[in-house]
């Protein structure tokens, strides 16, 4: 088995709402290996970017707190240590790049100062040297007049720019692990090929671990090793990225791979999961997804099924009575799900 | 930033003009005749007429107003219809007190009212909140003559560490000031507090945290800076309301600065003292909008480079 960077347990992460408190992850378990890229998808409001702020221990001004788990990062649990340790890991060997790339720096200071400011914190350099680290690390994400930049102001560079800038100072001090929550979503399609390239030649130059949350499924195709698969704030399915698209299990994510276009099928409309996400405080009885699921038998709308691997299959796991009993059907196997 | 400067100052001419038609046409406004009021009761028709031919006030509208900037433009703000004394004269002496008063309470009530409201937004719904905006609520609920009134009975009657007016020393300044300032401070807390909790909501605040910054530096350097753009020009407008309180407070306090003479003029219908008062409060607050203007230049890089 390869080495492990990052292993997430039983990670719950609750959120306060109306006096009572709604889980957005609730016992979540994956694990990334050193170098490897692992995908995060699911629709909007899965739960995939509290995951993202649980690991980096970023839920202040949230409502949100880790009610439970651990989230073990070489083997340290980061959800026990104090903050001014997590402080070291941040912006370190853990770094994190955001969906806004508009908003994401400070638009009253200039680009090498926020730059600079994590290469002064953890390398510990000097202000002079920390400016020409941070030229280096802008022209390393292919920006022009690098020279230039480092005293402009982010309003004064376009969306890609700002993202590539995003990039360098996440990258800046060389991180064992990169999180990026939606990185080309909010940028122009030929610009997020570009970011895409960027981010996979940095990631084998420096064998960066990378957890990458997207809800495009293009994306994942593009640069992930492994997926895991995430529903209501659960994981419901997590597959090598070749096998999830072959041969995805859980109907949700045949539903997810049905609703992307296809260039050469004429559709006069297209696939779509019909139905939402469940609220939060309103959770089905059973299996989340039953009451969306074009499978779902009487046994799903009663007990929700674990997350168990898939019969025949290495490395592979799915939440869906379908996957987990010989006869479809189901029902005469609970003595084998309780025991797993 | 340059060019952004020359623009504004550029504004400020036309301002300046309006306000000066404006005040020149106070003399005018006034009910009766500013010939006869100057005359006095017991005069005759004839030395009325030569009052008025005197004052220039027989001339067309537009020659009036032609000598009276002449005038101006060279410092002189006419005589007072009481004392006989030149105004500018009048307005200088006056001018310091109420300058080391107005900027006394503003400085205070600029950096405790951004104190208490930074203190605030951190530590939004716990205690240093609860006491920070109960200050400030007292602050703007309580009318300034009785806030004066209660300072100069605790601490210059009965505990005699400051005086209770004049403008002997510096410790003349420091209850008046408080007084001034307590509204604006309050205000100012309470603004920069919801300025601060919208600050602190933007994505760049996350951008520091995710670098391993610590809370200090992401409050004193990422979300400070962003507020305080919202908030000076709050400030800037506040100080209409300093111009206004100075008047009450100088009373209270007996400090012979503007705002008493602006009462005492009203009082002895002293036009041409009341005209230049105008002419001086509208022009200062003029030129703090100006300022404040600037400072936004300074704040905010986008504005700065918006017009280069």
């Amino acid at each position: 088995m390869a080495s492990r960077l990052l292993e997430v347990e039983d990670l719950t992460t609750e959120f306060r709402r109306d006096g009572g408190s709604v889980k957005a992850v609730s016992g979540i378990n994956f694990h990334i290996n050193k170098g490897e890229v692992l995908g995060l998808v699911g629709e909007s409001g899965c739960g995939k970017s509290v995951t993202s702020l649980s690991i980096m221990r970023l839920l202040k001004d949230t409502p949100g707190r880790i009610a439970g788990g651990a989230v073990r990062f070489e083997g340290t649990d980061l959800t026990r240590i104090q903050e001014k340790e997590m402080r070291k890991f941040r912006g370190n060997e853990l770094a994190m790049i955001f969906q806004e790339p508009m908003t994401s720096l400070n638009p009253v200071l200039r680009i090498g100062r926020q730059l600079e400011e994590p290469i002064m914190l953890h390398l510990g350099y000097s202000r002079k040297r920390a400016r020409e680290h941070a030229i280096h690390m802008l022209k390393q994400v292919g920006i022009p007049r690098a020279e230039d930049v480092v005293d402009e102001y982010p309003h004064q560079l376009s969306g890609g720019m700002r993202q590539r800038v995003m990039i360098a100072m996440a990258m800046s001090c060389g991180p064992k692990l990169l999180i990026a929550d939606e990185p080309t979503t909010a940028l122009d399609v030929t610009i997020q090929a570009q970011i895409l390239d960027l981010m996979k030649r940095l990631k084998e130059e420096q064998d960066m671990g990378m957890l990458l949350i997207t809800h495009d499924l293009g994306v994942v195709a593009e640069m992930c090793d492994r997926v895991v698969v995430m529903y209501a704030g659960r994981v419901v399915e997590e597959a090598s990225v070749k096998d999830l698209f072959e041969n995805p299990q859980h109907p949700y994510t045949r539903g997810l791979i049905q609703s992307v276009p296809k260039l050469r099928q004429k559709v006069r409309r297209l696939a779509s999961i019909q139905g939402n996400v469940p609220d939060l405080s309103a959770m089905p009885p059973g299996c989340k997804f039953a009451p969306r699921c074009a499978h779902v038998m009487q046994q799903c709308l009663e007990r929700e099924p674990e997350l168990l691997p898939v019969a025949g299959q290495t490395e592979r796991t799915s939440r869906c009575w379908l996957t987990q009993t010989d006869k479809a059907e189901g029902g005469e196997d609970d003595g084998r799900y309780t025991a797993g | 930033m340059g060019r952004y400067a020359l623009q504004r100052l550029l504004g400020v001419i036309p301002l300046m003009f309006v306000v000066s038609v404006l005040v020149f046409m106070f003399i005018h406004l006034i009910p009766g005749d500013p010939a006869r009021l100057v005359a006095g009761k017991e005069a005759t028709l004839e030395e009325i007429n030569g009052i008025r031919a005197q004052l220039g006030l027989d001339l067309p509208l537009w020659q009036q107003y032609l000598s009276y900037m002449g005038r101006l433009l060279h410092g002189d703000l006419g005589t007072s219809l009481r004392s006989g004394l030149p105004v500018s004269d009048m307005l200088m002496s006056r001018l310091t007190p109420t300058l080391i008063l107005t900027f006394m309470s503003l400085g205070w009530a600029l950096i405790i009212g951004l104190l208490i409201g930074t203190l605030s937004a951190v530590n939004r719904n716990k205690w240093p909140d609860y006491v920070g905006m109960l200050t400030a609520i007292s602050g703007i609920s309580v009318p300034g003559f009785w806030l004066g009134l209660v300072l100069i009975q605790i601490f210059s009657v009965q505990l005699g560490w400051f005086p209770t007016g004049g403008v002997d020393s510096w410790k003349s300044y420091i209850l008046p000031s408080i007084t001034l300032g307590a509204g604006i401070m309050s205000m100012l807390a309470r603004f920069s507090r919801s300025s601060m909790l919208e600050t602190m909501r933007e994505d760049y605040i996350r951008t520091g945290r995710s670098k391993g910054l610590r809370e200090v530096i992401v409050v004193g350097r990422h979300a400070l800076r962003n507020s305080l753009i919202q908030v000076v020009t709050v400030a800037g407008l506040q100080f209409g309301f300093l111009l206004g309180g100075s008047v009450m407070v100088e009373t209270v306090f007996s400090i012979p600065g503007l705002g008493r003479l602006l009462v005492d003029s009203i009082s002895f219908r002293d036009y041409t003292v009341i005209q230049a008062l105008l002419l001086l409060f509208a022009t200062q607050f003029i030129l703090i909008n100006l300022i404040v203007d600037l400072l936004y230049g300074v704040l905010n890089p986008k504005i700065r480079y918006a017009s280069s």
